[in-house]
């Protein structure tokens, strides 16, 4: 699949669609509504192959997502490659948070997500003291397997003069050594599904179709209570844990809002995905949160 | 329960408002200090519970809530309970016997989870099969455990199918009749049930209670 240079005919369909979708955003009447394609899966069905091989031919995903774009036009679609193609990605790094084709679920089944506590209820302090060190000591060994092994990696803050070349030692611990190695293997994996990823997008973008958005972000409490202690964790953290929650709250917004920031300045496309399954999909728990939590923030947080 | 003393109306009222320190602090003083009768303090849980669930039917309460209360029971339970001193052949008596589990491809269980607790302290001898469950083990259980009642859970919509293949089988095996189905889940509703062949469907906890007690001759 080569690069492709956007006529000035396809320009005019890009420019017409992403005004069409603009006018909405900025509350004017558009032309009609936009049709936004969302799709993972079934693209293996419209494409005839399992999803599997959605998930693990990139070429073959490439080539069935631009098929389907250019069959029922959307005025967008999201990186269906990059929502797709996984499967790679997910094996060199270890993933554990998920089940996929192959991987714990069949080869025609779509991927699980596995909700567990990936942070114990006493661990919010660290979390909000050293968010990154508990990042590399913590969360990343349990959610990659690439990571087991940087339990050991060293703890930057605190160490000064001599105590931080000392400090350095864990780096020689061949447990660590591998685990940097496997990390490093995975990010080569990574950067080859980037870049797939990025070719299709800049392809249909050529073709005279949009991407919906650039980059994907969090909500705060949603990212916290699916990520990191669990749906069931979280709901008894709302009674047990309600200060510290508020706290690690406060911090994951400030980092998820600098990297979405940055990410969608990277990208150059303004809109940002931000799903909100907890906080507003599920209506159970989103009145909850608003009866719990929502009350004790200042208004204009809440 | 206009009978209660002063000291067990306050435990109620922890348990209610879900004030979790207060109530285990209460019903453990009361357990292993003051020879609290187990069953009496068992009983005040689930009047504690049928608050809780009612205003979870109200709209006041939300699942965090029943999940928090059935953190409580579950400790408070394992106090009172090997506390209890049964003399031959008084073993309370269960309502009925409900068989559980995700069905199969399907992962998900917190709804499923929360369902057998329900059931289990409403009096309900559940078993829970667990997540992904494939047909046969469905069918093997059914003829081991011999239940009145057997809960499909899912979440995904594939669960569809798994339901029906699973219900489907239960036809096919001849022991249709010798049970009720009732199906559970985010998404599940009466189209859902219809094409599942499930005898009802339930889109909360207390529904399934309810609809239990109603199909054991019991007020729900």
């Amino acid at each position: 699949m080569s690069d492709l240079v956007q006529t000035a005919e396809a320009k005019v369909a890009y420019d017409a669609r992403w005004k069409r979708i603009m006018d909405c955003v900025a509350l004017k009447q558009a032309d009609r509504m936009p049709v936004i394609m969302y799709a993972t899966y079934w693209l293996a069905k419209y494409g005839g192959i399992s999803y599997k091989e959605l998930m693990y031919d990139y070429e073959k995903t490439k080539e069935i997502a631009e098929r389907a774009v250019l069959e029922f036009e959307p005025d967008a679609c999201i990186s269906l490659v990059g929502a797709s193609a996984l499967g790679r990605v997910f094996e060199a790094t270890g993933y554990k948070q998920l089940q996929w084709p192959g991987h714990g679920v069949g080869d025609n089944q779509p991927y699980q997500y596995l909700d567990r506590e990936y942070m114990k209820a006493d661990e919010y302090a660290e979390l909000i003291a050293d968010p990154t060190g508990f990042y590399l000591n913590k969360y990343l060994p349990r959610i990659f397997g690439a990571f087991e092994g940087f339990e050991n990696f060293p703890v930057f803050p605190g160490m000064f003069y001599f105590r931080a070349i000392t400090g350095l030692r864990p780096l020689a611990n061949k447990e660590l050594r591998k685990a940097l190695q496997k990390v490093l293997d995975a990010a080569d994996e990574v950067d080859v599904y980037m870049t797939h990823v990025g070719q299709w997008n800049k392809r249909i973008g050529a073709l005279g179709f949009p991407l919906i958005n650039g980059s994907a972000s969090g909500a705060p409490y949603d990212v916290l209570a699916d990520y990191f202690r669990g749906a069931t964790g979280m709901m008894k953290d709302l009674f047990r844990h309600k200060e510290q929650l508020l706290e690690a709250i406060d911090m994951m917004r400030r980092n998820l809002v600098r990297m979405t920031i940055a990410n969608a300045k990277a990208t150059g496309n303004p809109i940002v995905f931000i799903p909100h399954p907890l906080g507003a999909g599920c209506l159970h728990v989103a009145q909850a949160v608003r009866n719990l939590l929502v009350a004790e923030l200042p208004p204009d947080d809440a | 329960m206009g009978d209660m003393n002063e000291q067990e109306r306050q435990l109620v009222d922890f348990l209610a408002e879900m004030q979790e320190d207060e109530a285990l602090e209460l019903a453990k003083r009361m357990l292993l200090v003051e020879g609290a009768a187990p069953l009496r303090v068992l009983e005040l849980c689930r009047n504690a519970m049928d608050i809780v669930g009612k205003r979870f039917e109200e709209g006041e309460y939300f699942l965090p809530e029943l999940v928090l209360a059935g953190e409580m029971l579950e400790t408070i339970g394992a106090i009172a309970k090997p506390l209890i001193k049964h003399a031959p052949g008084e073993e309370p008596k269960k309502l009925g016997k409900v068989l559980i589990g995700t069905v199969h491809g399907d992962l998900h269980d917190i709804g499923k989870n929360i369902v057998a607790f329900m059931l289990d302290i409403n009096g309900f001898e559940v078993k829970d099969i667990g997540i992904d469950v494939p047909v046969s083990s469905f069918i093997d259980q059914i003829n081991t455990w011999q239940p009145d009642v057997v809960g499909l859970s899912g979440f995904l919509t594939l669960a569809f199918d798994s339901m029906k293949e699973t219900i489907t089988a239960f036809e096919q095996q001849g022991m249709r009749g010798k049970f009720k189905v009732m199906i559970g889940g985010g998404q599940i509703d009466e189209t859902v049930r219809a094409y599942t062949g499930a005898d009802a469907f339930g889109v909360n906890a207390v529904e399934a209670v309810n609809l239990c007690k109603a199909w054991m001759g019991e007020a729900a």
